[in-house]
């Protein structure tokens, strides 16, 4: 089932949905992966986790870093990692 | 964190099987409600372990043990950060450069 709405947004938001073949679809995903934060979020509160703002942005930087940091040497591991898998294939 | 931080990049966690079996093993009741509720987070995937893989998967387990080992093997696989407490040990597979998160 779907809902037709209509929405007000930014002017560089709207420039940036014209880009979009298929401006439903985007939004939708956009506002899924939010709602999976969301559910995410509040299931790790609801446990008894803590999020600070300030914790959040430290791990976030650091996650970013780690993002970052991908090596000549890492990729030659991961294939290597891989043709040892499918070696064991055949 | 760094689960509510994936999620919000909208980006998924692996935990491979053989790693949540082994947590579960070494975890008390309470500790097996968090997995249950860590592995069933939307933004988590739990990985098989593929036939492929047991022989790679019982080398390194020799040193790792079977969780890390299956781990490592993922992360190496999809070129992905390790979150795990076996840094030095892992580093040994995965070369001393690969990104950790420590535990």
């Amino acid at each position: 089932m779907t809902k037709k709405i209509a929405i007000s947004v930014p002017d560089d938001v709207a420039e940036r949905l014209e880009r979009e073949v298929n401006v439903s679809a985007f939004v939708t995903d956009s506002v899924r992966s939010r709602m999976v934060s969301e559910s995410v979020r509040a299931a790790l509160t609801g446990f008894g986790f803590v999020f600070t703002d300030d914790e959040m942005a430290r791990v976030a930087q650091n996650y970013a870093m780690l993002r970052a940091s991908v090596t000549p040497d890492m990729r030659r591991r991961s294939a290597e990692v891989r043709a040892l898998i499918k070696r064991s294939a055949s | 964190m760094y689960l509510a931080l994936t999620a919000a990049d909208g980006e998924v966690a692996l935990v491979p099987a053989v790693c949540l079996a082994t947590a579960y093993r070494d975890l008390d009741d309470e500790g097996a409600s968090l997995l249950d509720l860590l592995s069933g987070l939307e933004n988590v995937v739990v990985t098989p372990l593929e036939r492929d893989e047991c022989s790679l998967l019982g080398g390194w387990a020799r040193v790792l043990g079977l969780g890390t080992a299956h781990a490592a093997i993922e992360a190496a696989a999809t070129m992905t950060p390790l979150m795990t407490r076996e840094r030095e040990l892992v580093a040994q597979f995965l070369g001393p450069e690969w990104p950790i998160i420590d535990v």
